[in-house]
């Protein structure tokens, strides 16, 4: 019997249904925008599970490394005039150059001490940013020039999504490689995985290169085409966002981190208003006053939820930890790809067991 | 008074290291568990004390079943353990540790000061060393403040883990004859694990000798027990 | 550089000391925990965070109530919150229920962060709310020391009396913990599990009741430093990053799970923050590079000597 991979048809038809987005949506500029947002956001969280699931480093900088990428970028374009194209590489190479130090920085501390001193590197580089204004903007933000010369977001929709696939691509046959396997054997045990010959100091460092590099990337892409950046999106619960899309995705599988990134990107899109019933209408309005104290808002035929969509992703990430170790999406996915597989080992397994009975009488 | 029935233990459900002993700590008896090193010797009084959940098998104490009792009750129950590595809480005062013994009637302010004025007693250097923090007395002095600490609640039966592993011989002497002591004036019924085969013999009453997580023998020792029989048999 | 006098150094001095303090009685909590759960909670700013607004919302709703009361009960809400998370979360831990609990603590106490923090967005919006000092001061003019409502000169140097006052309400609940730890059975109790969690368990303590209860203690003790200093700074949901991020510093300085160290890091860093802003060449940058001084320091002291200045295990 000939078996159909199910995962890889799965895989194609996503793909097609990717490429295909902006004829599905042509006349909602809006939705193609949440969509290549919602890559950015993968390439973070794909990256983060590559660094904290695969190779076990629980790094809280990753969005610091978003930033000087995108800064690096932005200032260049500013100050030398340098096009959009040149200063995304040189941020890229810049967000690979601050990861090393940072990966050879990190190289003694373990997971608490990695996690505390990640994120009192992300905090200062925000803060230096945020002081530096002359140099940065400061608080302002610094302005980006757009990647394109175009207002349609089609070009920049398969910019995004191209970078994405081919970071994919390229971090797929990382975590699959001989280097994939040396960082999963870091990260179960340091010690034995030298003992045995791992050069643990050059594939952490490694690891902290390549996906630095790949969130640097994804940085300035993005920056370039919102045209603008702010040393607010460096903060720490930017940096929560991003763990909560890999968890919940699943921090053991890239797929299932970039797809929980974007599950998760455009239901908060969804979650920003929450359509009403227009039989409720009346009854919302005598209350305005009670919802806003609860942080909630009242438009037309819709509720703006405001911070609760985040109260909601965070509950979620606080659960999923709790109950569903491998992520919601990941678990789905295995799910599918062994359904395949699994009707071949009831048959096997009838088969030996109707085997082991006859045995048995013989004895 | 302590009774093992057919355990099973392991750190996996599917590993045993401990693979159907029995055992019977006679009362005011020294029972000495011996074996070679990796036999499970430490791993059966952990299990016994609840460090490690037995996957099968039956623990009593007198007429109660004690298996999968949670450590904090077991004290209650009369059990206590000492284990291999000094367990003392080494940033306290030697006061403060053997008092902390009395965890369990630490409303019973009379009772509290009687012990402690018993522990002193027994030891009169912990008198003078009551102030001095746990961790910075020596080896030997440290196994007192130990035996101490864990006579507070009057147990009825000490499950001892290789109580000289890492003392010189002299001090391993002393903590032999405590052991003694105890059985012999306090009444105790010790289950002492011991790596120190000569000498485990010498203080105790009867013994099992353990291989490779089964029971090898046991019986009662008197002065013709035959450490190759033992051994070999 | 002329504005640089004696005086002007005593000040910094002074101030740095009065934060410190403070500092330290919030450490004081992230230390407990660490020392006997064996985790950092990464979650320890937002029950700063929310002990402020509970005192806010409490003497907005009751004007008339005695600030003292206020931070007592802001303690209490903030030790129930602790002890439902410790319960709901944390205890299966123990129980060996979860994989690589190491990992498990850090994503979950971070998500509990922003999970708070967007609560608290929720709930108040992101604009800063102020809550007027405690108390008016008498006036007094002893020459050395004059007094006014807001502001106290001690020697013509100037102090806010809301740091005072915070200050003097940190000093006294540090004073109560030490005491507590060391003298009452319980406190010794936590302190025999975070030394030797076997052996407690042997002496009849049971281990995961002093879990939740350090736990408990941990974030009550955030909980009020926050109440405290609510009059100080302007109270924004976010409040509790730089919040958390000083707790970090504090006891890694003073070495994670020690007391005494929590206590003398707290000092240091309100010092080393308060001579950074104050002697940074640039004015305009300094108060925005405030913060960094200490995370400067944070860095280097884990990267030469993690164990702090009185570490003791890692």
């Amino acid at each position: 019997m000939k078996r159909i991979p199910i995962q890889g048809v799965l895989l194609v038809l996503l793909l097609i249904f990717a490429f295909a987005f902006p004829r599905i949506m042509q006349g909602q500029p809006y939705w193609l925008y949440v969509a290549l947002q919602s890559f950015f956001w993968a390439m973070m969280a794909a990256s983060w599970a590559l660094l904290a699931g695969y190779a076990g480093q629980f790094s809280f900088a990753h969005i610091a490394f978003m930033g000087i990428a995108s800064y690096t970028s932005g200032i260049l374009g500013r100050d030398l005039g340098w096009s959009p194209i040149s200063g995304i590489i040189l941020g890229t190479l810049m967000a690979g150059l601050v990861g090393v130090l940072v990966g050879y920085l990190c190289l003694r501390l373990r997971r608490t001490y990695l996690a505390l001193f990640t994120i009192a590197f992300s905090e200062i580089v925000r803060l230096i940013i945020n002081a530096e204004h002359e140099f940065t903007g400061g608080p302002m933000g610094l302005y980006m020039e757009p990647l394109l010369e175009t207002t349609s977001y089609v070009p920049t929709y398969y910019i995004m999504l191209v970078a994405l696939i081919v970071s994919l691509a390229i971090m797929y046959a990382i975590a699959n490689s001989r280097l994939g396997l040396f960082l999963r054997s870091i990260r179960e045990d340091e010690e034995a995985a030298a003992a045995m010959g791992v050069h643990v100091v050059r594939y952490k460092i490694l690891a902290f290169v390549i996906t630095s590099m790949i969130a640097g990337i994804a940085g300035a892409l993005d920056h370039h085409i919102i045209g603008f950046i702010a040393p607010n999106e460096l903060m720490i619960p930017r940096m929560s966002l991003v763990i909560a899309m890999a968890v919940i995705g699943g921090t053991e599988s890239l797929i299932s981190a970039s797809l929980g990134a974007i599950f998760i990107h455009f239901a908060m899109e969804w979650l920003q208003k929450i359509p009403v019933p227009a039989s409720w209408m009346p009854s919302l309005r005598e209350n305005t006053a009670t919802l806003q104290q609860f942080g909630l808002s009242l438009g037309e035929g819709y509720l703006q939820t405001n911070a609760w969509r985040m109260v909601l992703f965070g509950l979620m990430l606080m659960l999923t930890l709790r109950f569903w170790r491998n992520g919601l999406i990941q678990p789905l996915l295995e799910k599918i790809g062994r359904q395949g597989v699994a009707e071949e080992t009831v048959a096997k397994r009838k088969f030996s067991q109707e085997e082991n009975e006859i045995e048995g009488t013989e004895a | 008074m302590l009774e093992i029935k057919d355990l099973y233990v392991g750190y996996y459900s599917d590993l045993n290291i401990i693979q159907g002993v029995d055992l019977i700590a006679r009362e005011q008896q020294i029972t000495a568990i011996l074996g070679a090193n990796g036999v499970g010797k430490s791993t059966l009084l952990k299990s016994i004390y609840g460090f490690l959940k037995p996957n099968s098998g039956e623990i009593w104490m007198g007429d109660r079943r004690v298996d999968g009792t949670p450590t904090h009750e077991l004290i209650n129950l009369g059990i206590s353990y000492i284990p291999q590595h000094t367990g003392l809480f080494k940033w306290m005062s030697v006061e403060e540790n053997i008092e902390l013994g009395g965890w369990t009637f630490r409303k019973d302010k009379d009772r509290l000061k009687q012990k402690l004025e018993e522990s002193y007693e027994r030891f009169p250097v912990l008198k003078e060393k009551r102030k001095q923090a746990a961790g910075e007395l020596s080896g030997g002095q440290q196994r007192m403040v130990e035996i101490s600490r864990t006579l507070m609640t009057d147990p009825k039966v000490i499950l001892v883990d290789e109580p000289t592993a890492g003392l010189a011989k002299l001090l391993s002497q002393d903590v032999y004859d405590m052991l003694t002591d105890l059985r012999d004036n306090d009444g105790l019924t010790i289950v002492l694990v011991d790596q120190e085969i000569r000498s485990a013999l010498k203080v105790s009453d009867y013994v099992y000798v353990l291989d490779l997580g089964h029971n090898h023998f046991d019986g009662p020792v008197d002065e013709n027990i035959d450490l190759e029989e033992v051994f070999w048999a | 550089m002329d504005y640089i006098t004696g005086q002007f150094l005593v000040n910094l001095l002074m101030n740095g000391i009065l934060i410190g303090l403070i500092y330290g009685l919030m450490a004081l909590g992230l230390t407990l925990i660490f020392s006997v759960l064996g985790i950092v909670s990464f979650a320890h700013g937002e029950f700063y965070m929310i002990g402020g607004y509970v005192v806010y919302y409490l003497l907005q709703a009751f004007g008339n109530l005695e600030p003292m009361i206020a931070i007592l009960i802001a303690g209490a809400v903030t030790f129930v919150i602790g002890v439902i998370f410790e319960l709901l979360f944390l205890q299966p831990m123990g129980k060996g229920d979860i994989e690589r609990p190491g990992e498990y603590a850090i994503l979950l106490t971070f998500g509990l962060a922003f999970f708070l923090q967007h609560v608290m967005i929720g709930i108040v919006g992101p604009f800063p709310t102020k809550v007027d000092r405690f108390y008016d001061f008498a006036e007094i003019d002893w020459g050395w020391l004059r007094m006014k409502a807001a502001t106290v000169w001690f020697f013509d140097m100037p102090i806010s009396s809301s740091r005072l006052i915070a200050t003097g309400v940190a000093v006294v609940l540090t004073a109560l913990m030490i005491w507590f730890m060391s003298k009452t059975w319980t406190g010794r109790g936590l302190q025999a599990v975070s030394q030797d969690r076997q052996a407690a368990s042997v002496v009849g303590i049971n281990p995961s009741h002093m879990n939740t209860l350090a736990f408990g203690l941990g974030t009550m003790l955030a909980g009020m430093s926050g109440a405290a200093l609510v009059t100080v700074f302007a109270w924004v949901p976010w409040v509790g990053m730089p919040a958390s991020s000083k707790s970090f510093i504090i006891i890694v300085l003073g070495g994670m799970g020690s007391m005494p160290g929590a206590l003398l890091g707290g000092l240091v860093l309100g010092i080393v923050e308060s001579f950074g802003a104050g002697l940074y060449p640039d004015p305009s940058k300094a108060l925005a590079y405030k913060d960094a001084f200490g995370l400067l320091v944070f860095a280097l002291v884990l990267l030469v000597k993690p164990t702090g200045f009185f570490g003791r295990k890692l």
